[in-house]
């Protein structure tokens, strides 16, 4: 069954490749970015996230709070398996869809088909399978004979359609959102953000990231509010984006 | 294990599409110009030091060739995982597969480069042997190889990104140290076991180019090229194993 467990999950990496006695001198008090660590040996560490547990399962909406660098970021990486804990357990049960960074894996020289094929098989969707979602990406673009061509003759318009289309016409379980998506002229415009909704809705459970008062209350039920990587607070959105958003 | 070879296989087979975009031989080039050093360096060589042509071009072409796929894959493999860091932070990837993809795409040069192999068995008209049929165990051994190498390359690379520095360093010296331009018989007897059998790179050579030269290679070269393979999976698996969860955090 779908759903999220995480125990005591804390992430941290190593900075590679800054002097940390450089780093040492810049080293004032923050509200911003995770806590920093020098061990006497080895590079610097952030600790991007220090013992965060949640259960989701389906249903859940969930808002993710907090300033830049709190680890709201790293969370959704955590949630899409890319991040492996460095210690605790993060157990998630369900295909996970991630809406972030939509454009991901396109190629420019390539045509929107073959981006749309290539996209597919990152995402591991057999070979049999793909030609009808293809087909679908290409009606809901209404790139026409475009979608045929290379995307570097697209205008960025026409790119984040393609992207867009694509990026939404799988229905994953848990779905992964940083802000909200917003693409495309009048009438496309409409027409991804019911895509979009129909999309959210049919997905059991929604993480969203943001920064909007008004999109996180309308769209989630529960909230984590995150400080410098800890949980600072769980609740019902309403209550907790009260005292977030001040 | 086959999903991640498909994958690697479509990867792979993209960047050399990606070399014939908007091109008209696209790849073809690079065996072009492989084509003109091999030719020079032949021309040369038996104009300074009297050496042979018929029989020294067959030699130098395939070696030339074969050493161009082994210091391309190495080198490259180098920045398959931090090349792909967007990717790998969006989507759950079989890591091996960006190695795997280096392994075919250059496979697959190697296949255009080929071509200039017959090209000069026909000039210098040499008649195939039998043995020929040997090259093809041989080049999956040094595939095999290059796989691992590869993977443990990637890896290392994401941690200390000076390992491709290096790697491209002892590529270059190992070029001299193994017979590519010059041939394994000028080496005097008593500093083969030095000279030659203890460098991995003249047995992955051998295995290739005896067979296409109409000789068997020594029992020792796929001996060694076979527990080379065996170890060299197995430490692979070892390393990924270990490192697999710190990857997206090095990219």
């Amino acid at each position: 069954m779908t759903g999220i467990s995480l125990d005591n999950v804390s992430v941290e990496f190593p900075l590679l490749g800054t002097n940390s006695r450089s780093l040492r001198n810049r080293l004032l008090p923050s509200v911003l970015g995770g806590a920093l660590n020098r061990p006497r040996e080895g590079p610097p560490l952030i600790h991007a996230l220090q013992s965060v547990s949640m259960r989701l399962s389906p249903g859940d909406r969930l808002a993710v709070l907090g300033l830049n660098g709190s680890g709201k970021t790293t969370l959704l990486r955590v949630l899409n398996r890319v991040y492996i804990p460095s210690s605790g357990t993060a157990s998630i049960e369900g295909t996970v869809g991630s809406l972030i960074d939509i454009s991901i894996g396109f190629n420019p020289e390539a045509t929107g088909r073959e981006n749309t094929k290539l996209r597919l098989s990152l995402l591991g969707v057999p070979r049999a399978l793909q030609s009808g979602i293809v087909d679908e990406v290409r009606e809901f673009t209404e790139l026409g004979d475009f979608f045929e061509m290379p995307l570097r003759t697209y205008s960025s318009g026409m790119q984040m359609r393609l992207a867009f289309a694509s990026a939404t016409v799988l229905q994953p379980e848990i779905i992964l959102m940083d802000e909200w998506l917003s693409v495309g002229d009048e009438g496309f415009r409409k027409r991804a953000e019911n895509r979009l909704r129909e999309v959210v809705e049919k997905g059991e459970i929604l993480v969203l990231a943001s920064h909007s008062r008004e999109l996180v209350e309308a769209m989630c039920s529960t909230a984590i509010w995150l400080e410098r990587g800890r949980v600072r607070e769980v609740g019902p959105v309403r209550d907790v984006s009260q005292r977030f958003f001040g | 294990m086959r999903e991640i070879l498909r994958l690697a296989v479509l990867l792979g087979s993209e960047d050399i599409k990606e070399t014939y975009r908007r091109t008209l031989i696209g790849p073809m080039w690079i065996t072009i110009g492989l084509g003109i050093q091999v030719a020079t360096i032949g021309l040369v060589f038996s104009l300074v030091f009297g050496i042979n042509l018929p029989e020294y071009l067959p030699f130098l072409a395939i070696s030339l060739i074969l050493w161009n796929a082994i210091q391309l894959t190495a080198t490259e493999s180098t920045q398959a995982f931090i090349q792909s860091e967007r990717l790998m932070k969006q989507i759950q990837l079989p890591y091996s597969a960006l190695t795997l993809r280096v392994v075919w795409k250059n496979a697959l040069v190697f296949g255009h480069n080929f071509m200039i192999i017959p090209i000069v068995f026909v000039l210098f008209w040499s008649e195939p042997r039998w043995t020929i049929f040997l090259a093809i165990p041989g080049l999956l051994l040094v595939a095999v190889n290059l796989s691992w190498v590869a993977l443990i390359l990637g890896f290392m690379t994401a941690r200390y990104r000076d390992v491709a520095q290096i790697v491209q360093s002892l590529i270059t010296i190992s070029f001299y140290l193994t017979p590519v331009l010059w041939q394994p018989s000028a080496v005097p007897p008593e500093f083969r076991n030095v000279v030659l059998n203890f460098n991995p790179f003249f047995h992955l050579m051998e295995i290739v180019r005896g067979p296409l030269l109409g000789q068997t290679p020594a029992p020792t070269s796929w001996v060694v090229a076979s527990v080379m393979a065996l170890l060299g999976v197995l430490i692979a698996r070892i390393v990924s194993k270990k490192w697999k969860s710190r990857l997206a955090y090095w990219v």
